[in-house]
């Protein structure tokens, strides 16, 4: 993969205000990331847990992704994370203030996947 | 000869952006525009602002092009669906009339504005061409201010006193600080009264949602809290349609106490309306103690009103106020009835207003709530566009929408998607 044009895009994204972090997620490959000190995170050890279990989400995704699974959400205190499925074992990760207008940050994930989907 | 071209940047500065929209128009007309549609979202404020947006994309452009537009929560475009970045709609034909106004402080002196917006506008009543249309921009409703308090969503007291008291904080809101209702209706009455013969098609200017703040643009200026608008006479024939995607559920409601020119909702069957909405919801006030799920649970069942010639339009609840149920836009009639939608019926409004196959151009309007509840989704809207037309199209996400037709009143909604085709 491309990984500095892959990092452009979630750099782009990351400059959204309300995507406090993100990142691309493989399963058993090392995630592709901006620095972690230009994400917005109050609580970045929300974002190293992430991080760590991500290859046991994709354990659990990987059996519903043939029945079309293609976001996942969660709400995490005062965050909320969103999954957007690329493949099934690839998927754009953004964590979100809990507040946020959750569907017009929708819309720039979106765009954000696409562009992915063309860089893979 | 009549072309139409869509300008876009996703950019992140002003300037920059501002300059790759004119250039754009200017690559992919082969004649000077007769006028601009230009719109943004609010990233701009904080990314260079929106006078040097404006300054750029004029740069670009002819001397005096005609400029109108504003903030938008969102568009979508031939290219994509966006919630940052800019876009325009620019037009020629050799076959056109074109004035543009500007009226200001549209929420503390509607009319005044209206009447300092029409004094331009009024040229294309006596243009030779037979169709006529005003295509506006108002800035639409923002959080009103009010003492010690930031934004007041929630307030869990159904006494009427206290229902009374907020209507009287949201009206002195608006009038002295112009934070609250937009009163569009109020501001297009004079065009609508001097223009009768007019087409009217607009929106009102908002941010991302969340109601703060929103910029008006006209020509070379950046405006906020006033009206900008392009008045148009041609001879092409001009298709405008609206729909949404509610329904009605349960039995009318009626004895019906409005307030706040008609944005509040005092009273319902003799009971406080919020009272009186969540029976008929069958939903516990519990419900209200997560304000962060508010607007996605009572987006889906809100309230509707019946216009004159019965038709249903839903007025979705935007803030819980005491005993008022408090929402954007007028709430039409005295006889109301609880409504249900789903994001799949928001889709498929499109089916009922699409153009026929590839006008020349068309301009949507759609209110930010549909793009809130598609999210996402909003691409599956653009594929049903994207299979019927392949001619130049925006749509924009607005705060509220109004339109109206020769001969009718006008009709300022909400969670409507309206449609200007030109064939």
């Amino acid at each position: 993969m491309p990984e500095e044009t892959m990092l452009n895009v979630l750099e782009e994204l990351l400059r959204e205000d309300d995507i406090l972090a993100v990142m691309l997620a493989r399963k058993n490959e090392i995630s592709v990331s901006p620095s972690p000190d230009k994400f917005k995170l109050r609580d970045p050890s929300i974002f190293a847990l992430l991080q760590s279990t991500m290859n046991d989400f994709f354990a659990v995704i990987e059996k519903f992704s043939s029945q079309g699974l293609d976001k996942v959400y969660f709400e995490l205190g005062n965050y909320e994370v969103m999954f957007f499925l690329i493949s099934g074992d690839t998927a754009l990760v953004a964590v979100i203030p809990a507040l946020a207008n959750k569907g017009l940050l929708e819309v720039e994930m979106e765009n954000s996947r696409r562009a992915i989907k063309k860089l893979i | 000869m009549f072309e139409a071209a869509i300008a876009m940047s996703r950019k992140w500065d002003a300037t920059d952006a501002g300059q790759e929209i004119g250039e754009q128009i200017i690559s992919k007309l082969k004649n000077k525009p007769k006028f601009v549609l230009l719109f943004s979202t609010i990233h701009y404020e904080k990314h260079g602002g929106f006078q040097k947006f404006l300054d750029a994309v004029n740069s670009k452009l002819p001397e005096r092009t005609p400029v109108v537009g504003g903030t938008v929560a969102g568009f979508m475009n031939n290219y994509g669906c966006y919630t940052r970045g800019a876009s325009a709609l620019a037009v020629y034909s050799d076959e056109m009339d074109v004035a543009v106004g500007v009226g200001h402080n549209t929420k503390r002196n509607p009319k005044k504005a209206g009447l300092d917006c029409l004094k331009s506008l009024t040229t294309i009543k006596n243009s030779k061409h037979s169709q006529k249309i005003v295509i506006d921009f108002i800035s639409g409703v923002t959080m009103p201010k009010f003492p010690f308090m930031e934004r007041v969503v929630v307030v869990r007291n159904h006494n009427r006193v206290v229902g009374e008291l907020i209507n009287l904080l949201l009206v002195s809101s608006t009038i002295v600080f112009q934070k609250g209702i937009a009163r569009e209706e109020e501001v297009l009455q004079p065009i609508v009264d001097v223009l009768s013969n007019s087409y009217i098609f607009g929106g009102g200017n908002e941010d991302d949602n969340n109601f703060r703040n929103n910029y008006q643009f006209y020509n070379g200026s950046v405006f906020e809290n006033s009206i900008t608008a392009l008045g148009i006479s041609f001879n092409q024939s001009i298709r405008l349609k609206s729909g949404h995607g509610y329904y009605p559920i349960g039995e009318p409601i009626k004895n019906v106490k409005k307030r706040v020119w008609n944005r509040t909702i005092l009273e319902m069957d003799g009971k406080p309306a919020t009272k009186k909405y969540m029976e008929a919801l069958g939903w516990s006030d519990d419900l209200l103690d997560d304000v962060r799920q508010f607007h996605r649970r009572f987006m889906f069942n809100p309230i509707g009103g019946f216009d004159e010639s019965n038709k249903v339009y839903p007025a979705v609840l935007g803030a819980y106020l005491g005993s008022n149920y408090g929402t954007g836009c007028p709430v039409p009639g005295n006889k109301l009835t609880l409504l249900r939608t789903s994001g799949l019926r928001q889709i498929n409004i499109i089916d009922d207003i699409l153009p026929r196959a590839n006008p020349k151009f068309a301009f949507f309007i759609g209110c930010g709530n549909i793009l809130e509840t598609l999210g996402s989704q909003l691409y599956k809207l653009k594929e049903k566009i994207d299979q019927r037309m392949t001619t130049p199209y925006l749509m924009v996400f607005t705060a509220g929408e109004h339109n109206r037709i020769p001969g009718q009143p006008i009709r300022n909604y909400q969670s409507t998607l309206n449609v200007l085709s030109i064939e």
